[in-house]
């Protein structure tokens, strides 16, 4: 079973990038999206003991062993329980769903098999970077998702700007990468293994063998590698670029799934995370300033996918915060629900661009309620829900998230600093809420400002936007709190996180109270914006006014990342450059020069005549006699 | 003894050598010749259910000079297999029924040199294996000068079996015996001179065989004239037949390890650096082929059961691999055989570019093909064992042989102006055959389980 799930994805890419230029189109196509569908089908029988059965103990399956060496052992294992569970049918059920939109959206591009094949190549390793029972297996996931989100950031690479971006998402990860890696070694030298289980076993030893500061330095390696593929400050930067891509991509890979690797790692490894209070106090903090940051940022952008792009990053700002007080289950809640209602808005999106002909910026939109009627509903609904209005998804798990952080309860952090990440939560609820209501009135509300001749989305679209939509409105109930009920999700996570049963749960009145402070502010924004947008009809502020321009420029931030870190290091490079040329580079000259010159020697040696072969034969045994003289001599 | 048995221990050798004379008698009525190659692979593949049929019997001697023990079986099986992929990459190629025939008596001697446990059948069945040899590159018209190249391998072959019977003729004066075990039983106690000096001679003439250096002058220059099936034997089938006796002789025989040290370092670098001023392509395979069997002689000084393992590993990688390229090349019309043909091949046919393209990364030993894996294991053998020294000089070389396979690599995708091609009336068996060997090599790379499995049943019971 797990072998289709997995197999049937990689088949579809190896058809797919062989022998899709030879296909018909709608084949390649329908290629790409049976192999997911028939992932999907694996995965919901899969799932289906841990999601509805409440199976406590995880499913592993050893298919056999990679690499061995030493103390080093490698299988190919995978285990399943309720987290990756989850995970497997948000990657293979959402990314299903996006390769249906794409066959819309993507439909006239000429290398439309290509783009099935790395889309398909991305859900297998996606799968296996979430199955992973090993640090390594995860590793190999987690680069081969970054390989894809690089060539499909780069699909239309004839466009300079579109290649670049591929390549600054992918140096940008690179950074983090390298300390992800960093923590795996530490993580071995600790443990002495790489199996996920027994390091958390051995963590949670009664007789800890591990120091606290190995721990700590180890989970802030990884801490690294998650800024890069969270898109976390300061690495966060690598995400807005990344809209490049097709829209779907955006949704499947900068939305949904792939950005929340990260937040699925500290899940996989919450033990050592709780062994570390240092790393949990940096992760609330860095969680804090990017959720702040990226708010802030989209207030202003004027492309559509711009400010979605930024949206994300807050909202994972979000679920970071929310790993930093050891609050997983919100932290994995609100990745479920943000799924659903980002993807939606994405698509919501490609909709738009789609209808506009690849118009995305909002200065050009405007009034297509009337023309879009069913992507303007889907995408109101997403709106409503990520601004946190009750009863949609995003109200339930974005409360869940402000709750912990006003509780606290496994005290990781100082109380002062969990208190007032808990205040700047409802500010960017605030402006998530501001930001979001001022997107859909500038492409839906008002009057249409374009040229282009807008069109409703094909069938296909509408109904995975209808689909999708579901979800973002019905995804809260998986987790409700407990003044309202049974909180389903976190009873299912329990075996997974191992953290204490809720002691000293709110009360009713404090809970309440808290919900109604986060919904207080979302209807604050979302009136902001509507009396800035529609009665003001301040449609879009002029590039002079300083904030407009600052948000832009993304706080330049790329620019002082050019001045402070990359021409440091870019004079630092001419000195690696020098040792390169000089000393790197001379060594394996020098051995090319030897081998050359030795190559030609041999060719010297090398004659047409029969005789000469013997010749040397016969030296040959000259020599092997002699050196046997030589040892009876001595 | 019982007389069922002894029949199930002689089907190997009945079934070749029974096959081939059906050969030679279709080859009477030229009606009846394509016959030959249909009683080649029925006797192949009779030959092989009856070397599988041994696995219950093994440990066993049979006619008192031949182990049947679990490294026969496994090289008979590889041997076997090897024989059908050359078989089927001259379909349509050897016409003659003749032909046909000969190549199954090549591979009965064959595969009595991987029994033998006395040198004197030994030897015997090396000549068989050579003479018949020979008869049969003497039918090859392609090539530049097929007959001055198979005169030459003649020639410089009867001057290294005189090397050999030498080398025999002074074990057995040393020891009074010509069995392998009575030697190494002889030998222990205390080795005298002649016991050396007829070690080293008998050394000579499998190293010939091997190419190994300062043997290997004739390669190159057989190579180069004679035709891609040819090359294909020579490279696989007598290399795989060198190392196989080596291996035997040392489970015996104390191994003289300073030397096999010293003469691995030396073929491997020979084999490289020439390699790499090669303009011609079966010159440049023929320094490749040499390199690797430096390699071989690498994991076969680590001497223990593990070493045998890795060799094991490298045979099956180095045989196929070598295989699937000679298919490819074979695939192609040329005017010189000079490299820059291969410019810009990408472009003409992208998916035999690709095939050769997966071969040589995986000669060059780049992962994820099956090369990376047996090279780590013969690497880590040396590790184990103290190799120090050979051990950088193998790295090293693993650097220079990169470069000559990456750069025919750059060559077929970022140059221009080549003019190979490949006319697609022929060779659907041979293109079958290589894909085959391809997809296979890439997945016991990522499955090296059966890979470990297979090579550790050569090892698990040696008499």
């Amino acid at each position: 079973m797990i072998e289709v799930l997995l197999l049937s994805p990689l088949l579809g890419f190896v058809i797919n990038a062989l022998f899709g230029r030879h296909l018909p189109r709608n084949l390649a196509m329908a290629i790409g999206c049976l192999s997911v569908f028939v992932s999907f089908v694996c995965a919901v029988l899969l799932g289906v003991g841990f999601i509805w059965g409440g199976q406590a103990v995880a499913d592993t399956y050893f298919l056999y062993s990679w690499i061995e060496a030493a103390e080093l052992s490698v299988p190919i294992e995978f285990q399943i329980d309720a987290l990756s569970a989850c995970m497997i049918l948000l990657v293979s059920g959402v990314g299903f769903l996006i390769h249906l939109f794409s066959v819309d959206y993507m439909h006239e591009d000429p290398l439309v098999h290509r783009y099935f094949a790395y889309i398909n190549l991305f859900i297998f390793f996606m799968l296996i970077l979430v199955l992973a029972k090993n640090l390594v297996l995860l590793f190999v996931g987690w680069e081969g998702v970054g390989l894809c989100s690089y060539l499909l950031i780069g699909f239309w690479f004839s466009d300079p700007q579109k290649a670049y971006a591929g390549k600054k998402a992918f140096v940008v990860n690179r950074v983090g990468d390298a300390g992800l890696l960093l923590g795996f070694f530490l993580l071995f030298q600790a443990f002495h293994t790489l199996d996920i289980p027994t390091i958390l076993q051995r963590a949670m030893d009664v007789s800890p063998t591990v120091p606290t500061t190995m721990l700590t330095l180890a989970t802030l390696c990884l801490l690294l590698g998650v800024c890069g593929k969270s898109a976390q400050a300061p690495l966060y930067i690598w995400l807005p670029d990344a809209m490049a891509g097709p829209t779907p991509v955006s949704a499947l890979i900068h939305a949904a799934t792939m950005v929340t690797a990260g937040i699925y790692l500290f899940c996989r490894l919450s033990m050592l995370l709780l062994l570390a209070p240092l790393t949990a106090t940096v992760l609330l903090c860095v969680g804090g300033i990017t959720t702040l940051v990226g708010a802030l940022l989209a207030t202003a952008q004027k492309d559509i996918k711009k400010v979605l792009a930024y949206s994300t990053v807050s909202q994972l700002g979000y679920m970071v915060m929310a790993l930093g007080v050891g609050a997983f289950t919100a932290a994995f809640f609100h990745l479920l629900t943000h799924a659903f209602f980002k993807a939606l808005l994405f698509l919501g999106a490609g909709a738009v661009i789609h209808g506009l002909h690849h118009e995305q910026d909002m200065e050009k939109m405007g009034g297509l309620k009337s023309k879009m009627p069913v992507v303007a509903v889907t995408m109101g609904l997403a709106t409503l829900a990520i601004a946190g209005v009750p009863p949609l998804a995003g109200f339930f798990s974005k409360d869940a998230i402000l709750v912990a952080l006003f509780q606290d309860q496994l005290n990781l952090v100082p109380l002062g600093l969990s208190r007032f990440m808990f205040v700047l939560g409802v500010v960017t609820a605030l402006i998530t809420a501001y930001y979001m209501t001022r997107l859909f009135a500038l492409t839906f509300l008002g009057t249409y400002r374009g040229h282009a001749h807008p069109h409703e989305a094909p069938l296909l679209m509408k109904g995975v936007l209808v689909v999708l939509a579901v979800g973002a409105m019905a995804g809260g109930l998986l987790d409700l709190p407990h003044g309202l009920g049974h909180g389903w999700l976190s009873a299912r996570l329990q075996p997974v996180f191992q953290l204490p049963e809720d002691h000293h749960a709110l009360s009713l009145g404090i809970e309440l109270s808290l919900m109604g402070l986060s919904v207080g502010a979302a209807v604050l924004g979302i009136w902001f914006a509507y009396r800035r947008t529609v009665l003001m009809k301040m449609a879009i502020q002029d590039a002079s006014f300083t904030w407009t321009r600052v948000c832009l420029n993304a706080f330049y931030v790329d620019a002082w990342y050019d001045r402070l870190v990359v021409k440091p290091l870019a004079a630092l490079a001419y000195v690696f450059k020098f040792l390169d040329q000089f000393v790197i580079d001379g060594f394996l000259k020098l051995l090319s020069v030897l081998s050359f010159w030795l190559g030609d020697l041999g060719q010297a040696w090398q004659s047409r005549r029969v005789k000469d072969g013997i010749a040397w034969m016969a030296l040959g045994a000259l020599l092997f006699v002699a050196s046997l003289c030589g040892m009876l001599l001595k | 003894m019982n007389v069922d048995i002894s029949l199930n221990l002689l089907l190997p050798l009945i079934w070749p050598g029974l096959f081939s004379m059906l050969c030679f008698v279709a080859a009477l009525q030229p009606a009846l010749s394509a016959l030959g190659t249909v009683f080649y692979f029925v006797g192949l593949v009779f030959t092989l259910h009856a070397l599988a049929g041994l696995w219950s019997l093994v440990p066993c001697e049979a006619l008192g000079s031949m182990y049947y023990d679990s490294l026969f079986v496994w090289g008979g099986i590889m041997l076997t297999t090897l024989f059908i992929v050359i078989g089927a990459l001259n379909v349509g190629r050897m016409k003659q029924a003749e032909r046909w025939g000969l190549l199954l008596l090549v591979f009965l001697g064959a595969l009595v040199i991987l029994a033998a446990k006395d040198l004197l059948l030994l030897f015997v069945a090396l000549e068989m294996f050579f003479i018949l040899l020979v008869l049969w590159m003497a039918f090859f018209e392609e090539g530049d000068h097929p007959i001055y190249a198979t005169v030459r391998l003649f020639l410089t072959g009867a001057f290294a079996a005189g090397f050999t019977v030498l080398g025999i003729s002074f074990l057995f004066g040393s020891a009074g015996s010509l069995n392998l075990a009575d030697i190494g039983r002889q030998v222990s106690d205390a080795p005298s001179f002649f016991y050396a000096f007829g070690l080293l001679m008998f050394l000579v003439g499998i190293f010939f065989k091997l190419s190994v250096v300062p043997f290997h002058h004739w390669a190159a220059e057989v190579y180069q004239d004679h035709a891609y099936p040819v090359i294909a034997m020579l490279a696989v089938v007598s290399k795989f037949i060198g190392i196989f006796i080596l291996m035997r002789v040392f489970f015996h025989l104390p191994m003289p390890r300073e030397l096999l040290v010293g003469i691995a370092a030396l073929t491997m670098t020979v084999g490289n650096v020439a390699a790499l001023v090669q303009q011609r392509v079966k010159r440049l395979l023929a320094f490749s082929s040499i390199a690797h069997v430096g390699f071989l002689l690498m994991a076969l000084v680590g001497g223990n059961l593990q070493g045998f393992q890795a060799m094991a590993t490298y045979l099956i990688y180095y045989t196929f691999t070598f295989m699937a390229i000679a298919g490819v090349l074979m695939l192609f019309r040329s005017q010189e055989d000079r490299i820059e043909e291969f410019d810009g091949l990408s472009g003409r046919h992208p998916y035999l570019a690709l095939t050769l393209t997966v071969c040589l990364l995986a000669l060059a030993g780049i992962p994820p093909t099956l090369g990376f894996i047996a090279k780590w294991k013969v690497f880590e053998v040396a590790y184990q064992t103290g190799q120090m020294g050979l051990l950088v000089v193998a790295i090293l070389n693993s650097l220079v042989a990169a470069y000559y396979y990456l750069a025919w690599i750059v060559r077929m995708y970022m140059k221009q102006g080549g003019t190979l091609y490949w006319p697609r009336e022929k060779g659907l068996p041979v293109l079958v055959t290589t894909i085959f060997i391809m997809v296979g090599l890439l997945a016991l790379s990522v499955y090296p389980e059966w890979l470990n499995q297979l090579s550790s049943l050569a090892i698990s019971n040696i008499l």
